[in-house]
């Protein structure tokens, strides 16, 4: 390896996921590996904060040592260090920032608080093909639903975001309702794929009124009404529901799109893992001759590899979070990122 | 001797204490809003005193818990960190010990009884007898051990259950204002290693007692 490349270590914390990853300025990344705490919550049936924090501090070290070890590279070869500052669990993000803070400080190099979403957003600009700017990037997952304006990398303006709950949220949520366990989103998707798309039509909320805006709380309660209907048929609810939810999506970005006049659009988080809404997308980008991209499926989750990638950006441009307080933003907008 | 440094964010203060060159230097911060995050700038600036860095460090102690779960966790994670960067060995310490250990020096008695709010109606409790922590646990005031008035009660657990406590005990000496403080870590690992206890190479981890924190969902 070049004596000159920039090496990037990323710390991610915020939620349910421990993620390290390791991203150089002449080899992209290096290696990323995920710690997933899915099935410990799911015994709870969703994320116990304190219970996240207690197993983000048994693994962050063991997952950085694993990481640099699968790398073949040792921590003198770290140039910054980048980790989630927020949005997310307060408790779980004090673990990460505290251990990256600590680790940056006594290597005596640089230390970045990374917004948790602009790792989500970039997260397509880890794949050889990637998307250019401007661009419309749908964000969607448990926390999160929204459209927002990219400008460039830390020139966001949101254009619209749930005012309820996220479509990842109301993917479980629904999930629970059929029965499917917790976290029942990839679930209800693969039971949606047995359903009937002419058995029932779920509402497409909020398609009707200006703006991009969204709401998905009144599609999980049609749900439940009409499984307490129809218990029978919980395929053809879960693909009444997988489509109204989709067909939303869609039709707001194809709004933003118009609106922005951009012909691309980046889509990540969890849900940018289903299918039938990548399906739904691409289908809409051939039609409008629109550019569509995604993360890989392993990127759409949380991970360790977005944060070290955006970190990177940033570091290398020379931003760098100062003073050795250990500070998050547990509630932190994207409109608040400086432009790089 | 040693360069050490020695670490604590678990309760209400934060303090550092640097032995390097067989002097201590010492932080002590009283601000509960801040302290916590505070605790890299003030290990930053007792290293600068002594013109060391962190890599000049021959160990590190901490406070492992029990206290409030993020400074814990706080402290934890400072000292993976350090420990990670320059693989340096480490050596964790109950912070009831701490405060225990602390008490017996300045009041110079050898029966202390720590009791730290623990919220929920229950406080974490330690006998310290004879310089020995004995009982760490987390108790309702009602059912820690009983004492006699030779002991003397400390931390913060004698203002929150004052009566409860001491009605329970038999002790009617008691300061609440009392806490856990870095340059006595650094004295409590200095006679840990005249008992040829040395460091500790694994992952630095917190004690947290208090382990029932979230009820399983009913199917």
């Amino acid at each position: 390896m070049s004596t000159k490349a920039f090496v990037t270590l990323g710390i991610e914390s915020s939620c349910d996921e421990t993620g390290v990853g390791l991203y150089s300025s002449d080899r992209g990344l290096i290696a990323h590996q995920l710690f997933s705490q899915v099935e410990m919550h799911a015994e709870y049936g969703g994320v116990v904060p304190e219970l996240a924090s207690r197993d983000h501090i048994q693994r962050t070290v063991p997952l950085i040592k694993s990481v640099l070890s699968e790398a073949g590279m040792a921590l003198s070869d770290v140039s910054g260090i980048a980790y989630t500052a927020g949005p997310g669990l307060a408790g779980a993000l004090l673990v990460g920032s505290s251990i990256a803070k600590s680790l940056a400080w006594s290597l005596n190099i640089p230390a970045l608080a990374v917004h948790h979403m602009e790792g989500h957003l970039l997260a397509p600009l880890l794949e050889d093909i990637q998307p250019e700017f401007p661009c419309v990037a749908l964000l969607v997952s448990g926390g999160h639903t929204m459209l927002v304006d990219v400008k460039g990398i830390g020139a966001y303006q949101i254009l619209g975001e749930s005012l309820d709950d996220a479509v990842g949220e109301a993917f479980d949520k629904t999930a629970k309702i059929l029965g499917l366990g917790y976290p029942g989103g990839p679930a209800l998707a693969a039971l949606a794929e047995q359903g009937d798309e002419t058995q029932f039509k779920f509402p497409r909320p909020m398609i009707n009124r200006p703006g991009l805006d969204f709401s998905f709380s009144g599609l999980k309660t049609f749900a439940r009404n009409t499984f307490a209907k129809y218990p029978e048929q919980k395929a053809d609810i879960a693909k009444a529901f997988e489509v109204a939810a989709t067909q939303t999506l869609m039709i707001k970005c194809r709004r933003a799109l118009e609106q922005t006049k951009y012909s691309t659009l980046v889509v990540a988080g969890g849900v940018s893992a289903n299918q039938s809404l990548r399906k739904v997308l691409n289908e809409m980008g051939k039609k409008l001759d629109i550019k569509v991209f995604y993360p890989r499926q392993e990127f759409c989750t949380d991970n360790g590899a977005m944060i070290a990638l955006a970190g990177h950006l940033r570091l290398t441009q020379g931003y760098v979070t100062a003073g050795n307080e250990i500070t998050i933003r547990p509630r932190w907008s994207l409109e608040e990122l400086e432009a790089v | 001797m040693p360069t050490i440094l020695a670490i604590d964010t678990c309760t209400e203060v934060c303090s550092v204490s640097l032995l390097a060159n067989d002097v201590k230097i010492n932080r002590f911060v009283k601000d509960i809003i801040k302290s916590s995050g505070l605790i890299l700038p003030l290990c930053d600036e007792v290293l600068k005193e002594a013109g060391i860095t962190a890599a000049d460090l021959d160990g590190i102690v901490y406070t492992r818990g029990p206290g409030a779960f993020t400074g814990v966790r706080m402290c934890i994670g400072v000292v993976q960190g350090m420990s990670l960067a320059h693989n340096i060995p480490t050596m964790g310490f109950s912070t009831l010990e701490v405060i225990g250990f602390g008490a017996a020096k300045k009041y110079n008695s050898d029966y202390i009884a720590v009791a730290l709010d623990a919220r929920m109606g229950e406080v974490y409790w330690g006998v310290y007898l004879n310089q020995q922590l004995n009982n760490e646990s987390l108790k309702s005031p009602i059912d820690v051990d009983v004492l006699n008035h030779n002991f003397i009660g400390v931390g913060t657990g004698w203002a929150s259950y004052e009566s409860e406590l001491s009605r329970q005990t038999g002790i009617d000496h008691y300061v609440a204002d009392f806490h856990p403080k870095a340059e006595n870590l650094i004295d409590l690992y200095l006679n840990r290693i005249k008992n040829n206890n040395g460091f500790d190479d694994k992952l630095s981890l917190p004690t947290y007692l208090r382990n029932n924190v979230a009820h399983k969902s009913i199917k």
